[in-house]
């Protein structure tokens, strides 16, 4: 897709951070802009900065981790604008927790928003794209240390990460054998987008743990030095201006991978050699800067 | 873990294929089985036998896509032998097509199974290891498919298999990081000889597919060929007790990786070295199975 004028965008987690920075580059492309996020009153601010510039938008309270919510978010971008041509997956949530203290709930909450959320909005927005037969693209999301490597300690995360990264791949790979007009593109940044990082906050009340939980063994130093660890790279991180210009670069060129941060390759390259000779990955925790 | 003799395994999908096989090696390593699956006759068979052989054996019919099973599980296995050390979460399905062929219930199945199995059998059991304090072992079953992106197997299959990739290593980096005696393997099995391709007879009523969806998918030339061609690579592929025997080495040795299928990497190196390129996806599978373009 390299045309943006009078085309339609749907951006999930649009309220805040790299959603809302992609929604502001597509109103600026000249493109109609549907946010959908948690986050009623983010959303609103969002929404009247957006038609104060110009633009054509639409908001719509969405929870990504219910079906219903996605369709009915698509059903609304239909009567309204009547055709979707960007789908931007952005919405996501973090948690940091050692994997022996995780609760069902931590689960629950963290795969919900961020793997089923891509997987409800595929599946929704994929058939209105087939029937429409225009000019398509997919953006999905999923960081380097979270959907290539496993950070410690982000566990919930991780899994959802590693999953959208192979779905986003198998996407691609089969539009591309069905040779349909929809491209897809990964980005992948280094760390977990800072606007999620106090995403505890939207966490819904029956996901959250009624008591405190019970420390077991040694859940250690090293679970501190991951958590400076991420809330420094997030602060060092790339302006989401910059990330959103870069995702509209590989959607104009149909490009697949986005890495923004080349040095986080090496890492990646580490990881990929020890499945590559099945050697034991261990050496990826000082790489990561956890452990020496 | 070195010594095996006298201490307990639990291994989930352990009435048929790669469980069933690493439960018969637990036993003829002089270990107390507890047995859990969701088929009843099988897993009946299978205690059985084991107990036939002369191994402790404990069968509990386990449905690994609850919560609420694994916690049993754990609790009759405390109660029966008093501890666990070697807990193999192997249960596994397959279901679906292209992502836009695998419908709702296909994931919810698959992703219930595969992927939240393993994080109940973690959830359930890991605190209890850790307590304990002794020699364990965690092995959890991905797939050669948790390490490439293979379209058209059905999305929920990679989407869990690559998700118990990174639960492994996630896992197997704090265990590291907290010094406790747990080690990990991951089991990433090429084709293997088992019935994962009939797993569907265990799929429950609540995630059936609509009939007239099912009718659809069955008639489509790409799915019907794919399943012969996994079908067929499944029943001449390596034998479920030579997966058990690399399973047993890992452990002894704390490998990580379980690779049956070294020569089938090629794939996964190639999408390394896309991933590293950013270069488009590519697979092979699309080469053989649609000679590149897909009707509608």
């Amino acid at each position: 897709m390299d045309k943006f004028k009078g085309k339609v965008a749907v951006i999930s987690g649009a309220a805040s951070g790299l959603g809302r920075a992609l929604a502001e580059r597509s109103a600026q492309e000249g493109m109609k802009v549907v946010l959908a996020d948690i986050d009623k009153e983010a959303l609103a601010r969002v929404e009247k900065d957006l038609k104060a510039a110009g633009a054509e938008a639409l908001a719509v309270v969405t929870d990504v981790s219910k079906v219903e919510d996605v369709q009915a978010l698509a059903k609304k971008t239909l009567n309204k604008f009547g055709a979707v041509h960007l789908l931007c997956n952005t919405a996501a949530v973090h948690y940091l927790t050692p994997l022996s203290e995780a609760s069902l709930a931590d689960w629950k909450w963290v795969l919900g928003v961020n793997l089923y959320g891509v997987i409800h909005s595929v599946a929704t927005f994929l058939p209105i794209m087939f029937e429409q037969d225009t000019e398509c693209h997919i953006v999905n999301t999923a960081p380097v240390l979270g959907g290539f490597c496993a950070l410690p300690f982000n566990g919930p995360y991780n899994v959802s990460e590693f999953g959208i990264v192979t779905l986003s791949e198998i996407l691609s790979l089969e539009l591309s054998a069905k040779e349909a007009k929809i491209g897809v593109s990964l980005l992948s940044p280094e760390y977990a987008d800072a606007a999620i990082l106090d995403s505890e906050r939207h966490r819904p009340a029956e996901l959250r743990d009624a008591a405190a939980k019970e420390s077991v063994g040694e859940a250690s130093p090293h679970f501190e030095k991951v958590a400076d660890i991420v809330r420094a790279a997030a602060q060092a991180e790339t302006s989401a201006e910059r990330l959103a210009e870069m995702v509209f670069g590989a959607i104009r060129e149909n490009k697949f991978y986005v890495f923004p941060h080349p040095s986080s390759k090496v890492i990646m390259r580490e990881r990929l050699g020890h499945i590559d000779q099945e050697t034991n990955p261990e050496n990826i925790l000082g790489l990561m800067g956890v452990a020496s | 873990m070195k010594e095996f003799k006298g201490k307990v395994a639990v291994i989930t999908g352990s009435a048929s294929g790669m469980g069933r096989a690493v439960a018969g090696r637990a036993a003829k390593e002089g270990m107390k089985v507890v047995l859990a699956d969701v088929e009843q006759k099988a897993l009946d068979r299978a205690e059985g036998e084991l107990k036939a052989e002369g191994a402790e054996v404990l069968a509990v019919r386990t449905d690994v896509s609850k919560a609420e099973d694994l916690q049993t599980l754990a609790e009759t296995t405390i109660d029966r032998f008093g501890a666990v050390h070697l807990l193999h979460n192997n249960a596994g399905v397959g279901g679906g097509s292209a992502i836009w062929e695998t419908s709702l219930a296909d994931w919810k199945w698959t992703l219930n199974v595969n992927l939240w199995g393993p994080i109940y059998g973690i959830w359930a059991f890991l605190p209890i290891m850790l307590k304990q304090d002794t020699e364990c072992h965690i092995v959890n079953t991905s797939s050669i498919g948790g390490l490439m992106s293979s379209p058209f197997v059905g999305g929920g299959y990679c989407t869990s298999k690559h998700g118990l990739i990174a639960l492994s290593e996630t896992l197997s980096h704090e265990l590291k990081l907290m010094g406790a005696k747990i080690g990990v393997s991951v089991l990433c099995p090429g084709v293997v000889n088992t019935r994962i391709g009939q797993a569907a007879r265990n799929r429950p009523a609540e995630l059936q597919n609509d009939p007239a969806w099912e009718e659809k998918m069955r008639e489509l030339a790409h799915i019907k060929a794919m399943q012969e061609m996994t079908a067929q690579l499944n029943s001449s592929g390596m034998e479920p007790t030579q997966v058990a025997e690399l399973v047993f080495d890992a452990i002894k040795e704390d490998k990580f990786y379980i690779l049956t299928h070294p020569e089938f990497m090629m794939t996964a190196k190639t999408r390394a070295e896309e991933i590293l390129n950013e270069r488009q996806p590519t697979s092979m599978v699309v080469d053989m199975l649609f000679g590149g373009v897909l009707g509608g």
